[in-house]
């Protein structure tokens, strides 16, 4: 292979390639797979387009040789367009081509009459073409699949879908080497190999961005904290960093606090208004497309924004970064800094505002974790087994499979190495019989087995499969659009569901009324005046990651002089004073009475999930000692458990409260795991095709098979409650919702150290944030008959 | 239970989903949807079977609970079409068999394309039913006419701290009484009454004034 046209190339552009670019295109050139380890902006896209240009040069036209896999849909047509100039610039005449669910009619026709010499797809599209027969032939000739930003999909389920659809084309093309780009991950090593193999290399871009760490802080803070309560007293201080770096991003790790931080800057922005702007996920594509070229061509100051701009979104460097709320771990602070200082040699920086004075310890933990280089893993998930139903129906409309053959295949990923026949032979029931228990799906027909080749008979089934193979990111969103017209972008089912028709809330920078709710659809129209709710979103639950729960704790117990932890001195010390400081080295625990009960706060320190199973597996295990009931709150640092009774427990009893013997049935009874299950059910029976996202104007014989999740988990549960996907979502629910595994260690932790009790007379600075916060997710023991009267009761009481 | 008078005619709403007016011994009931779970099988997703079972012995509770001799059904008695060889058919027949002198009464809904499959089991089939001194219809019309009627298969949402629970519920508006459905395989839409309307949870065992 000839690397001359991409130094020419570099030549061109004015550039001396960088090491780690050099050494991807030798790897590329022996053959190799890998990871390529470099922050956005550091010409990762140059280092693994390398190879596939040198290749072009003697590749005829209409094969395809390269797919190139992007985790977001809106990235993909600013990476088709670099990679076609990239091509261009060397003279070739091959083209780079999209396919995404945002591709149009045109471009899939085109598609069709001339192949590309590389198409950039996403994981969705990819299984998408896997299903049609036609497609895999093209698929034949592939040199290399190209993973760009790996660690947004391992760890979550469209990555386990790429990993199956990945061993499909190495069949396909034997030889096929598997390249991806990464951000800084603890297991950046492992990342490469579940992406590309056990022999796949990593090659590092040879400096990281020096990142530096800052805060706006106070002049004092109150010794009180709660959730929110800090924030937007630091507006001044936050319009002043904006103002004097020229350019800035806004992080909040919510989508509600984006809406209120961009509604709060609104008002006391000096510039023209249209140079503030607002980016998160559930904004329509168009308006999130119109922000990103405003903010490359500069007509956009300031932009506040959520996780979204996280991925590879190609923005020119800002000046600013800066982050509302704790980073929650130190990944995210690489990634988000990262968007600060491109130009080489220059620092990135973000400054943190904090939300609640104890943020600040999480803050200066985060610097000392980065100083130290101290990231957080992503564990890889492995055997969903709602995935591989919906790739082996995939498989199955793609020309067919035979069992064996198609189980060693899919042995060869990470996320089913461990594939037992026996899981397979039910997930392969799942398909072809709709369970294992065989007199309970009478009639059932979706994959059939003829002559050992399965395969989808029916064309009404092939055609709902694929069309519900790209909706795993989808979860019960809404879409929000005018009554006249124009849409805003989609949000939570369940948060318009609790909204009557004339109720406000803040959307899209906006104060919205909702009119009515039709098919799927909430009509709005704008409304005057100010004062409304803010749609919740699932990244503010996000836990505090251990390394820096650990790292808060180590601080409590140095006290070093860093400016955040002279800071919350004051309440480090009345914490010290009524009742213990937190450590490393003992678990606090507090015993209170207030007006309303008496409560117990314990501190293990394992962060939000870990934290809701640990409440009501206490809540549960007390109820065993003294008959009572409980309510409980959680935060990233603790628990709070609150009663009528007195809770009266000593050392020896708090250990056993704490064992980490049978801890999974424990929680099995304490925690409403039905409810929880039947939640997590919706994203199972979604990917597993049981279940179908309503579009409006649907043929009616769609409309006919719409169930929802709740419902279907409801019959399997009392007629099959042994289903393979129910079992699927109790598991998540274990592992995911709950973080048993993070809970066992915690408590396994709690055997070891010593216990400290304290029963301070008043809340202290570490529990008070959970007592203020009482009311939210309260536990009941109370039937379901019962409950629902209660329920009655309430409304009466409150109209 | 819950009666009242509505309209010159006294309505008696039953737990598990039903209604019964006392007056003519008729138990009313909307939105069966029986064979949705064959339906469902065709189509490859699976859902298990047991479902009709289910609802035939609930039918059957209240039937010999109530002593009625008479059943309406407001629409949607199926769900689907209506193949010979289905599970579900069997299972209707042989538990009308057993039933030789009930009267079953079904106005017809739009998912009822078939019903003329079942004409030998049911005595009349129509779009509008003589309920007493009101009528029985698969969708309420607008008008002013006292109408008992099914095909929204309402539920409300019921809150309190730490509670969130969905319940199909009876709507009872100025002119018409909608019925929660009766198939346990149906889902639901929340509803938002007015104020000048009332709703009424049905329980399995109870039914709850809101």
């Amino acid at each position: 292979m000839d690397l001359s046209v991409v130094e020419s190339l570099f030549a061109a552009r004015g550039f001396e390639p960088a090491g780690f670019q050099r050494a991807c295109w030798a790897a590329w050139r022996a053959g190799a797979s890998g990871l390529v380890n470099a922050p956005t902006g550091s010409g990762k896209t140059l280092a693994l387009w390398g190879g596939p240009l040198a290749l072009a040069a003697k590749t005829p036209p209409d094969t395809l040789k390269i797919l190139w896999i992007t985790p977001l849909r809106a990235l993909a047509g600013d990476t088709t367009a670099h990679l076609q100039t990239a091509l261009d610039e060397i003279g070739s005449d091959l083209l780079v081509a999209r396919r995404t669910g945002d591709s149009t009619s045109g471009e899939r026709a085109r598609y069709r009459r001339r192949t590309p010499f590389a198409l950039v797809t996403t994981p969705e599209s990819l299984s998408l073409l896997l299903s049609y027969q036609e497609e895999q032939a093209r698929l034949r000739h592939l040199d290399a699949v190209i993973v760009d930003e790996w660690h947004e999909l391992m760890g979550n389920k469209r990555g386990v879908q790429l990993e199956l659809c990945l061993a499909r084309l190495r069949r396909l093309a034997p030889g096929l080497k598997i390249w991806g780009s990464s951000a800084t991950l603890g297991n950046v090593k492992q990342a490469a190999q579940v992406l590309a193999g056990n022999n796949a290399l990593v090659i590092a871009a040879e400096q990281q961005k020096a990142i530096a760490v800052e805060s706006l802080r106070p002049a004092r803070i109150e010794r009180f904290p709660w959730a929110g309560h800090l924030g937007l007293k630091q507006l001044p201080g936050v319009l002043a960093s904006i103002l004097r770096a020229g350019s800035a991003l806004v992080f909040t790790n919510t989508r509600s606090q984006a809406e209120l931080w961009f509604e709060a800057l609104q008002a006391v922005w000096p510039l023209e208004p249209q140079m503030l702007a607002l980016h998160h996920g559930s904004l329509d594509r168009n308006a999130r497309l119109a922000v990103e070229d405003a903010l490359r061509l500069g007509t956009v100051r300031c932009v506040v924004a959520t996780s979204t701009l996280d991925l590879g979104v190609d923005f020119p460097a800002v000046n600013a970064v800066i982050q509302i709320g704790s980073p929650k771990g130190v990944g995210r602070v690489i990634q988000r800094a990262g968007r600060s200082g491109h130009r080489p040699g220059e620092m990135s920086r973000i400054t943190f505002v904090a939300t609640q004075a104890l943020e600040f310890l999480e803050i200066a933990a985060a610097r000392r974790a980065l100083a130290s280089s101290e990231i957080e893993a992503r564990v890889p998930r492995r055997l969903c087994f709602d995935v591989l139903a919906q790739h082996l129906v995939t498989l199955a409309l793609g020309g067919g499979f035979v069992r064996d053959h198609t189980l060693t295949e899919i042995r060869t990923t990470h996320a089913y190495a461990d594939l037992s026949e026996s899981s397979f032979d039910r997930v392969l029931d799942v398909v072809v019989r709709g369970g294992d228990k065989l007199a309970q799906y009478p009639d059932f027909q979706r994959v059939v087995c003829t002559d050992d080749r399965f395969l989808v008979p029916s064309a009404a089934i092939a055609r709902r499969h694929r069309w519900s193979i790209g909706t795993i990111v989808a979860d019960g969103q809404m879409q929000v659009r005018f009554v006249r017209g124009a849409v805003l972008g989609m949000v939570e089912e369940s948060f318009i569901s609790r909204l009557r028709p004339g109720a406000r809330f803040l959307f899209a920078g906006r104060t919205l009324e909702l009119v009515r709710v039709r098919d799927m659809v909430a009509q709005v129209k704008v409304a005057g005046a100010r004062g409304a709710a803010v749609p919740q979103w699932m990244g503010g639950k996000m836990p505090l990651s251990s390394h820096l729960a650990s790292g808060v704790l180590a601080l409590i117990d140095q006290r070093p002089d860093e400016p955040e932890v002279t800071l919350v001195a004051p309440l480090l010390d009345m914490q010290a004073e009524r009742s213990a400081l937190p450590s490393q080295h003992h678990l606090l625990v507090e015993k209170l009475r207030t007006r309303d009960g008496h409560h117990l706060a314990v501190f293990p320190f394992a962060g939000r999930h870990a934290h809701e199973g640990l409440a009501p597996l206490l809540a549960y295990r007390l109820k065993a000692i003294a008959r009572s009931s409980y309510s409980y709150t959680v935060n990233d640092y603790g628990v709070l458990l609150s009663s009528r009774h007195r809770i009266d427990v000593d050392t020896s009893m708090l250990r056993q409260l704490l064992s980490p013997k049978r801890l999974i049935e424990d929680i099995e009874a304490s925690v409403n795991l039905a409810e929880m299950a039947r939640r997590q059910f919706r994203d199972v029976a979604q990917i597993a095709g049981l279940t179908f996202n309503g579009t409006p104007g649907q043929s009616r014989p769609l409309r006919q098979l719409q169930a929802s999740s709740g419902l279907l988990f409801d019959v399997l549960e009392e007629h099959d409650p042994e289903h393979l996907l129910l079992q699927q979502a109790r598991q998540e629910v274990l592992i995911h919702c709950l973080d048993v595994e993070r809970l066992e260690a915690a408590l396994q932790c709690a055997q070891q150290r010593p216990i400290v009790i304290t029963e301070p007379r008043q809340p202290t600075p570490f529990s008070f944030p959970l007592w203020a916060e009482r009311l939210r997710g309260r536990l009941s023991h109370e039937d379901w008959q019962t409950r629902v009267r209660a329920a009655a009761d309430a409304m009466e009481r409150h109209g | 239970m819950i009666t009242f008078e509505w309209h010159g005619e006294t309505l008696s709403l039953l737990p598990d989903r039903a209604l019964l007016l006392p007056n003519c011994k008729t138990v009313v009931i909307a939105d069966w949807h029986l064979g949705k779970g064959h339906v469902f099988r065709r189509n490859g997703i699976p859902v298990p079977q047991g479902i009709t079972d289910q609802d035939l012995a609930r039918i059957d509770r209240i039937l010999a609970h109530t002593g009625a001799r008479d059943l309406a059904i407001l629409g949607d008695l199926l769900h689907g079409p209506v193949e010979g060889s289905a599970a579900w058919l069997g299972k209707w027949r042989h538990w009308r068999a057993t039933h030789p002198r009930l009267r079953i009464r079904v106005a017809c809904g739009n998912h009822d394309h078939q019903i003329s499959a079942l004409a030998g089991e049911l005595d009349e089939c129509t779009n509008q039913l003589n309920l007493g001194r009101v009528h029985g219809v698969h969708e309420a019309s607008r008008g002013a006419v006292p109408q008992i009627a099914g095909h929204i298969h309402p539920y409300r949402t019921l809150r309190a701290p730490g509670i969130r629970e969905r319940v199909p519920v009876f709507w009872l508006k100025k002119h018409s009484l909608i019925l929660p459905a009766f198939g346990r395989f149906t889902g639901g839409e929340v509803i938002s009454p007015l104020p000048d309307e009332r709703t009424f949870a049905a329980l399995p065992e109870a039914v709850l004034a809101l």
